[in-house]
């Protein structure tokens, strides 16, 4: 199995975080709120593309609102698969930290 | 409801939606553009409507990029497939393929070789700097009743008088010609050296000579200094420092090294081995103006102006500066004089003066050769198509499928397209492998040193790369559109099985390349033909059999009778003669007037200086009077022979012989002879030339000096040449310690003469040869193609009892009227172009019908042979397989 990017990771943690909500304008506003920057919309939207493609993630149309000129929503949700690299992921992320000693002058 | 939302729909401005709906994919269009929505409404409540805007913009511009890269990714992606594709196709159809990439790859090979030879020829001197301010001087001199006299060569006064006069001239440089060769020595090194001219020591200021030792200030100001090029100074001091070098030329003149430059590229037009200091020549001037500017001229010489522009205000200034300075002479004589402003870059193609410092090319050849190409690449991409619109009822199933399952006509386009790119990239790869291993061939054929490096000529590259994309372009095209336009239930069907809509242009494209086959190969007999009439046209007198040695000393030279005695003492040595030039070469020329008509008539005629036994040895024809003889001992003194165009251009009607003859050996000295004898007319110039009148003498005086016989002629009657070398050296060894003995042929001197033009025969048959090659291979497919269709047709035929001859009749028959069609076209044409060619000679071969039955015949049986393998093949086969179904 491929190791995701960590863009991938993120969106793909936000999808998780935002449950049955998650769509392109809100995965944006999760990310720039924890991470306190601005993404523009194709740095979300490629890789939604791609992981989609890839099938970590699958999507179904919301309902259409007035805001967004009587467009539906792309509502993406996790896979199996995307549960499953999410999990190697942390696993690989669980491991390399617990073995990082200098943690402590970090956060110092 | 539905209103509500239509109201609200403007929320992005509409250009930037526009461009978004362009270049995002349809399924995505709802999702992504209410996304933009969502965000540009709620920006525009935060921050205020331009920075939405501002924002809106920026992510239209990010979308743009991201969709550029997709696009590169997608197409890469689709490549592949059609590549994959491709290569099945090709090793499922290896006959084909085989003869395709062949042919396309002896196409692009001919055509990467006539690049590079193009190349070479219009890149002639843009090396220099200042290629495009450098101008020679050239000139034309028009007496009254004589062809126009057109040198490269100008007087030494012109340089220097051109930069005083005129403020365009900034700056000149002088070459003096070759000459005959010289003897140097170094040492223990001596060597025959050709090359070796003076230059001033501007040289470096206007040409882009690179020294790469010694100062090009100085190298060339001093008398007696000498710059050589780099190879020379290998070649006489090896690895020693080659500066301050003493070089001994003509065992006396002492020449010191200065300098050394380059290698000069073979593209040079100025490619000296030696260059001496013009100082060395202590030339100088009489201090008459129009003498000076009309006497001795001798020195190409080179102007660099001020500035491109400066060309035509300076050409305006010439006429005058003519009529001002040289009016006192040529008005006497009822002369013009004209100079000419020949640009550097254009003497390589377009000079073809007198005295050229080296042999010039002709833009003709170029064209020709680029023609040639254009006609070989056309024949191998009309057989790509012929074959793959042949075998279009094949694919025509694989296009229907594919139409079926879905895929749109692009589609089906770009896959001929890719297939097509597959071809031609592995023919490309073949056809540079060709070149790779047959340039060295052909450099020795076209006098060249071309080499195959893409990354120092990038016309190479890019014309390698034009090639490829064209030929993928127009090789593919045909079955690309043809093939696409496709309906799938008719080609299921069967409707469109035969390739009907292909038969009309296939006999077209096959016509075509026949009529390029007999054009080209009719042109190649021409000139052959032309070249072995220069070789066996009867030129007026013997060449075979005589090896001329030339005298170098003075004493030998006051000696001459002794040297010829020596050499009769040799048994195989039947005659020799002593004269001041050959047959054909080099001689002296002046004004002369013919005695009995008014002074002022007075007629250019070249002096061939001979003793009593040239003509005889020669095998020459004396058609009126005698020719010189020992017995009259006035010959040496008065005796002169005329030629028969002499005759008639001095206006002597009578009978010539006893007239008077005077000569003119300086501006007002004359010296006068008597005419003893006429002599058939005979070609001592190139055959590009008419003969002109011509005197012979015994002896003559010049400009105040007596000229002496530098040449001995020996008539040899044996075949053992190198017995007779061996005893001219030893004789020579005797009679001259100073000089090594310097011999040659005189037939060889006569081939020389058209080494251009067997150059052009032999560059012509190896296109020929290329574009038979192809044409063949195209005519082999597609015969095999129409066997294989005629396959049931020939089956039943015969066993209906049709004869197996009458079968293989049946399948040429066809091929025969192409070829007729062929000719039609051919001839005319080929007739045309090549008349224009043999315009160039003086006396020319004809061109007879047979040249051309010939060329028909040959294409016709080398088309024969090609096709006849298969069709008897078809004919041959046995009725039950071919009708046996499954």
């Amino acid at each position: 199995m491929d190791y995701l990017t960590r863009r991938e990771e993120l969106i793909l943690l936000s999808i998780g975080n935002l449950k049955e909500n998650a769509y392109l304008v809100s995965i944006r506003e999760h990310l720039s709120e924890i991470m306190g920057q601005e993404w523009s919309v194709s740095t979300i939207h490629i890789p939604l593309r791609r992981l989609e493609k890839a099938d970590y993630i699958t999507s179904f149309y919301g309902e259409a609102t007035a805001v967004r000129g009587g467009r539906r929503k792309k509502i993406y949700v996790l896979t199996e698969k995307g549960y499953k690299a999410l999990g190697v992921n942390k696993s690989v992320n669980d491991k390399l930290w617990a073995d990082f000693s200098d943690f402590e002058i970090i956060k110092g | 409801m539905i209103r509500n939302i239509e109201k609200r729909t403007v929320h992005i401005p509409g250009l930037g939606k526009k461009i978004l709906e362009s270049i995002i994919p349809v399924v995505e269009h709802e999702s992504l553009l209410g996304d933009l929505d969502e965000i540009y409404i709620s920006y525009r409540n935060e921050r205020g409507p331009v920075l939405a805007i501002v924002w809106l913009w920026i992510q239209v511009l990010k979308f743009f990029f991201t969709f550029i890269s997709d696009i590169i990714y997608r197409s890469a992606a689709m490549l592949k497939n059609y590549i994959t594709v491709s290569i099945r196709n090709l090793r499922k159809n290896k006959f084909f393929s085989l003869i395709n990439v062949t042919g396309l790859s002896a196409g692009i090979a001919s055509c990467i070789l006539i690049l590079l030879y193009v190349q070479n020829e219009l890149s002639y001197d843009s090396f220099h700097e200042n290629a495009d301010r450098i101008y020679r001087i050239a000139n034309t001199i028009e007496m009254p009743g004589q062809p126009n006299a057109e040198m490269a060569t100008t007087p030494h006064v012109v340089g220097p008088m051109f930069k005083d006069e005129f403020p365009e001239v900034v700056n000149y440089t002088r070459f003096s010609g070759y000459r005959s060769r010289r003897v140097v020595r170094y040492e223990d090194n001596v060597y025959n050296e050709g090359r070796f001219l003076f230059a001033d020591s501007s040289l470096f200021n206007v040409f882009s000579f690179e020294l790469v030792s010694g100062d090009e200030r100085t190298a060339l100001t001093a008398p007696n200094s000498v710059v050589i090029s780099m190879e020379i100074a290998e070649k006489y001091f090896g690895d020693e420092e080659p500066l301050g070098k003493v070089l001994t030329v003509h065992s006396s003149d002492q020449f010191t090294v200065t300098g050394v430059i380059r290698n000069l590229p073979q593209n040079s037009y100025i490619r000296p081995d030696f260059i001496g200091s013009y100082s060395t020549l202590g030339l100088t001037t009489t201090g008459n103006t129009a003498m000076d500017l009309l006497s001795n001229m001798s020195y190409q010489t080179f102007c660099l102006l001020q500035n491109e522009e400066a060309e035509e205000p300076l050409r305006g200034k010439l006429s005058e500066f003519v009529a001002r300075n040289m009016a006192p002479i040529l008005d006497p004589l009822g002369a013009s004089y004209e100079y000419h402003l020949q640009p550097l870059l254009d003497i390589h193609l377009y000079s073809d003066y007198q005295y050229e410092l080296e042999a010039t090319s002709d833009i003709s050849y170029v064209y020709l050769f680029t023609g040639i190409g254009v006609l070989i690449l056309m024949i191998a991409c009309l057989n790509y198509m012929n074959l793959s619109t042949a075998r279009s009822a094949k694919r025509a199933k694989e296009v229907g499928m594919r139409k079926v399952v879905g895929a749109r006509r692009q589609h089906l386009i770009w896959q001929f397209f890719g297939e097509s790119f597959v071809v031609v990239v592995i023919s490309v790869i073949a056809g540079l492998l060709i070149v790779y291993i047959a340039l060295p061939q052909f450099n020795s054929i076209a006098q060249k040193q071309l080499t195959l490096s893409f990354l120092s000529n990038p016309a190479l590259l890019a014309g390698t790369a034009g090639l490829l994309l064209l030929i993928t372009f127009i090789g593919g095209s045909y079955p690309a559109l043809f093939l696409s336009a496709f309906r799938p239930v008719q080609v299921i069907k069967g409707v469109l099985q035969k390739g009907t809509k292909g038969s009309l242009i296939r006999i077209v494209l096959v016509s075509f390349q026949f009529t390029v086959t007999i054009a080209l190969i009719a042109g190649t007999l021409i000139v052959y033909k032309q070249l072995d009439y220069l070789q066996n046209k009867r030129l007026g007198y013997s060449k075979d059999q005589i090896i001329w040695i030339r005298l170098r000393n003075s004493e030998t030279r006051q000696n001459y009778e002794m040297v010829k005695e020596r050499l009769l003492q040799h048994p195989e040595i039947i005659k020799t003669a002593a004269s001041g030039n050959l047959p054909l070469g080099q001689s002296s020329d002046t004004i002369h007037h013919p005695g009995g008509k008014p002074e002022n008539f007075v007629i250019h005629t070249t002096i061939h200086l001979v003793d009593e036994d040239f003509i005889d040895l020669y095998e020459m024809d004396i058609v009126k009077g005698r020719s010189f003889s020992k017995q009259f001992r006035t010959d040496r003194e008065l005796g002169a022979i005329v030629n028969e165009t002499a005759v008639k251009m001095y206006g002597w009607d009578d009978n010539p012989v006893g007239k008077d003859l005077e000569y003119y050996t300086g501006i007002n000295s004359k010296n006068s002879k008597k005419v003893i004898g006429v002599v058939r007319d005979y070609h001592f110039r190139s055959l590009h030339e008419p003969i002109s009148p011509l005197v012979m003498y015994m002896s003559m005086n010049f400009g105040g000096e007596d000229l002496r016989f530098n040449l001995i002629s020996a008539k040899i009657n044996s075949d053992n040449i190198p017995e007779i070398i061996t005893y001219m050296e030893n004789l020579w060894n005797e009679i001259d310690q100073e000089y090594p003995l310097e011999y040659g042929f005189v037939d060889d001197r006569y081939d020389s003469l058209y080494r251009s033009e067997e150059r052009l025969g032999s560059l012509f048959s190896l296109f020929t040869a290329f574009a038979i090659m192809i044409g063949c291979l195209g005519l082999l497919g597609l015969a095999s193609y129409t066997s294989e269709q005629r396959t049931k047709e020939i089956g039943i035929r015969k066993s209906l009892g049709a004869t197996t001859p009458g079968i293989v009749n049946l399948l040429i028959r066809e091929f025969i009227k192409l070829v007729i069609a062929a000719n039609v076209v051919a001839w005319p044409l080929c007739y045309f172009l090549m008349k224009n060619w043999l315009q160039n000679f003086a006396y020319r071969t004809d061109m007879g019908i047979w040249i051309f039955v010939l060329s028909a015949v040959l294409a016709l049986l080398v088309g024969l042979l090609t096709i006849s393998y298969q069709s008897i093949k078809a004919a041959l086969c046995n009725p039950v397989n071919s009708l046996r179904y499954e």
